[in-house]
């Protein structure tokens, strides 16, 4: 029965339909370029800087910091930016040549109390999108907290990196246990491994006399996987087809799934739905 | 590998794959063209939560009639309330409220999203000076339905109407004036019909999710309880409204708790003024239940100007004119004497409005920024440092008597500067960038002595004068529009000059004629405030 259970755990983990990720260009992380724009303000020094760093470290982006943008671009970089002046299509033109697919514009100005102003604005065409304005007051240094903030506010929740774990139980106890080869400790393993997410993750039970564990799993953001591994032990392998099990599963996966091992992505196994806006036809 | 690619293809049919689901929301413009943010050149639609948080962004297709998708949405374990803006680049130019937005997976979920441009509308009432001479006859006052961002072809709204209140959906605007409650439909600009109520409506508020409505009388120490929105909204003459117990205090202005069970009700009265007049007494906060009865009531240490109620915690947040600040009270303060909190230090402020989880309020503030401006302070509701917005204050031009070229393109005046400012109501578009407030100026002089062309001057005079301001929170950019400049002193019933100059030989006499007119009132913003 165990070889059996093995047997359902790896059909099920490798055959289930995964969970979609958030949708990207095929390969290929979206080029975000955060430039800075003074209008005779001297507050939040390098608050763009700030920004970009954030950014690496949040989100899902490739960001293209102030200093790499100045190495791409040479000294010009700077005076090009004045010159537009917060203009998007002309702000924008800079973003393209940096090989930017979107350009986070912040904009310093002040007038009594300081004005912090973020503009997204489309590379190729030009076009500004979200943006937000802030009046902080003078000398005032926005928190990281705070930062993090606006930018939530300005890009959707799937671009920031998100985290979502994987519990591990077993029925053998002194198992190792591994993710994407990396060592996670022995069965038991207490409470829930945290991982990066959404992401593909390989996991492994050894243990001496026990055939190993495998499986690959697709953890979605703040979601947990329960994953109950049974290990067997080692046996003469059968030819699968004269196994009489495998066809009474062909035929009944519908019992399968309700029985036995449960394998949850997230809450329950499911898809986001998709969202959609009608217009009225003319 | 093989195992699994053989069982695969046997397992995949008879698999649990699941429906992915979907979730539509269908736009529904209003009728009006008038009031359609899709005639605007649409860029972006932005689905939101109640705190701003973005849930999923769609760009304009470059047809009308797209299907624009929203890409994948979290599931939502419970039903949520959003929002959706319609943009313009970086301008909200439409939003839609959706109640009750269920997100699941292998459902197809359909929403209608009644749109409508995030307008702020303006009614008017007489000036609280009693000065007959000053005052306005009521067949004098123009129809005062003034809407801001309106085209001047805007549709016949309610005439005089002095408060006004929008629902939570933005498809209907409350408007009240002496012995009706008016129901329009802000889609098509045209009213639905009205409830006759014994009451001179001074101020109108909704609860969160339209689960009641007040209807104040200031005036007359009274107030009306609407249970049934949607029943008033179908059928306003049929509709039924429970007097209040106010237990003899004259209603100032209220707010709702988030469930919309309790009102609380600050008292006053409506045409006190501390920061242009003298100190009214402190007034209470009568708390009233869902039975229309006075449940409690907090007796506050100094007047307080305004009202509301933070939608997230349900704390009490008021204006103290008196005691300069704006300050909050826990909702579970048993009755009797309060001390409130203190949430941020104000000068003299006045009326205050929330927009998201920021609290705007008018201060009679100077701000050293530029001449003659005054304060609008913009604070977190979630603490930190409270943001100055200066606006340009109002002017009163007094003539210096045959000074003009013939052409008049040339003149000499005197210019004064109100001592103090406040604002009567308030009200916030709902991304917060845009202030709409009806404000009273008090110009006041008494026995100032001042040089002018070698002629020694003498003030004495006591003006109040009522504008409609419209302040951009972002840029600090503001516009005026003086609705009535009421002369107190001298008193209009005499020939008496305000500004007396003498020389050796000389007296030149300069007069302050009054500017009849009206005040704003009933000041609604669609989608705006909690």
């Amino acid at each position: 029965m165990r070889s059996v259970a093995l047997g359902l755990t790896l059909v099920l983990l490798g055959l289930m339909p995964r969970p979609t990720r958030a949708a990207t260009p095929a390969g290929r992380r979206p080029v975000l370029a955060v430039l800075e724009y003074r209008s005779g303000a001297r507050d939040m020094p390098n608050i763009g800087g700030r920004m970009a760093q954030l950014l690496k470290t949040h989100a899902s982006l490739e960001v293209i910091d102030l200093a790499e943008a100045r190495r791409r671009m040479g000294a010009r970089l700077d005076a090009e930016v004045a010159r537009c002046a917060g203009e998007a299509l002309c702000t924008g033109a800079i973003g393209e040549q940096l090989g930017a697919d979107e350009v986070l514009l912040v904009g310093v100005s002040q007038l009594g109390d300081v004005i912090l102003a973020l503009q997204r604005i489309e590379a190729k065409k030009g076009e500004a999108g979200a943006r937000l304005a802030e009046s902080l007051p003078r000398g005032a240094n926005p928190s990281d907290q705070q930062v993090l903030g606006w930018l939530h506010q300005l890009f959707a929740p799937e671009v920031f990196r998100r985290y979502g774990s994987i519990r591990i139980s077993s029925d053998v106890a002194g198992a190792t246990v591994s993710l994407n080869d990396a060592n996670k400790g022995k069965t038991p393993i207490k409470g829930a491994l945290r991982v990066a997410a959404p992401g593909s993750y390989r996991l492994r039970l050894d243990k001496p006399g026990f055939t190993p564990f495998r499986a690959e799993i697709d953890v979605l953001p703040d979601a947990v996987v329960d994953v109950r591994a049974s290990l067997a032990q080692r046996v003469q392998p059968l030819s699968w087809y004269k196994r009489w099990w495998v066809w009474a599963l062909v035929g009944g996966t519908a019992a399968a799934v309700g029985a036995g091992i449960a394998i949850y992505y997230g809450t329950r196994v499911e898809e986001m739905p998709l969202g959609f806006i009608e217009r009225p036809a003319p | 590998m093989g195992v699994r690619v053989a069982l695969g293809l046997a397992l995949l049919a008879a698999a649990a794959c699941g429906e992915r689901g979907q979730v539509t929301f269908s736009l529904s413009p209003p009728e009006n063209p008038l009031f359609d943010p899709l005639d605007e050149r649409v860029t972006d639609y932005v689905l939101k939560q109640a705190d701003g948080t973005i849930v999923a962004l769609a760009s304009q297709g470059p047809t009308p009639g797209d299907r624009l998708p929203l890409g994948p949405l979290a599931v939502t374990v419970e039903p949520q309330d959003l929002t959706l803006s319609i943009m313009s680049g970086a301008e909200l130019v439409g939003m839609a409220r959706i109640l009750d937005v269920a997100i699941r997976s292998g459902e197809e979920n359909r929403y209608v999203a009644p749109l409508r441009k995030p307008l702020v509308f303006v009614g008017s009432a007489l000036p609280n000076e009693s000065d007959p001479m000053n005052q306005l006859q009521p067949s004098q006052i123009l129809d005062g339905t003034r809407s801001v961002d309106l085209a001047p072809q805007a549709p016949a709204l309610p005439p005089g109407f002095a408060a006004a209140a929008v629902t939570s959906d933005g498809r209907f605007l409350l408007a009240g004036r002496p012995g009706a409650l008016a129901v329009v439909d802000t889609g098509t600009g045209k009213t639905i019909g009205e409830l006759p109520i014994a009451l001179q409506p001074t101020r109108i508020i909704v609860a969160p999710r339209d689960a009641a409505a007040l209807v104040l009388d200031g005036v007359g120490g009274a107030a009306l309880l609407v249970r049934d929105l949607a029943g008033l909204t179908a059928n306003p003459a049929a509709a039924t409204a429970t007097q209040v117990a106010l237990g003899g205090a004259f209603p100032r202005t209220a707010a709702f708790s988030p469930d919309g069970q309790r009102a609380y009700v600050l008292g006053g009265g409506s045409s006190a003024d501390p920061c242009t007049a003298a100190a009214p007494p402190p007034n209470p906060v009568l708390i009233i239940g869902a039975d229309a009865q006075l449940e409690s009531q907090w007796t506050l240490p100094s007047f307080a100007s305004d009202l509301t109620v933070d939608p997230v915690t349900g704390t009490v947040i008021l204006s103290q004119s008196i005691a300069n600040q704006v300050s909050t009270l826990d909702p579970s303060s048993p009755g009797g004497p309060v001390t409130p909190t203190r949430l941020l230090a104000a000068t003299c402020p006045s009326a205050i409005a929330l927009s998201g989880r920021q609290i705007f309020v008018v201060t009679s503030e100077r701000d050293g920024s530029f001449d003659n401006a005054f304060t609008l302070r913009r604070a977190s509701l979630d603490g930190g440092t409270a943001v100055a917005l200066p606006f340009g204050g109002p002017l009163y031009e007094v003539a210096i008597n045959d000074t003009s070229t013939p052409d008049g393109a040339v003149n000499l005046n005197l210019q004064l500067r109100p001592e103090a400012l406040s604002a009567s109501e308030l009200a916030v578009t709902p991304d917060g960038n845009r202030a709409v407030f009806a404000a009273r100026a008090r110009y006041k002089q008494s026995g100032q002595h001042f040089q002018l062309l070698g002629f020694d001057c003498t003030t004495e005079l006591d003006i109040v004068e009522y504008g409609l301001y419209s302040v951009d929170a972002r840029s600090g950019t503001s516009s005026y529009d003086v609705r009535a400049q009421l002369v107190q002193t001298p008193s209009p019933r005499t020939n008496t000059p305000c500004i007396t100059c003498l020389d050796l030989l000389f007296q030149l006499d300069l007069f302050c004629p009054s500017l009849p007119g009206d005040r704003p009132a009933g000041l609604a913003a669609i989608f705006g405030g909690p």
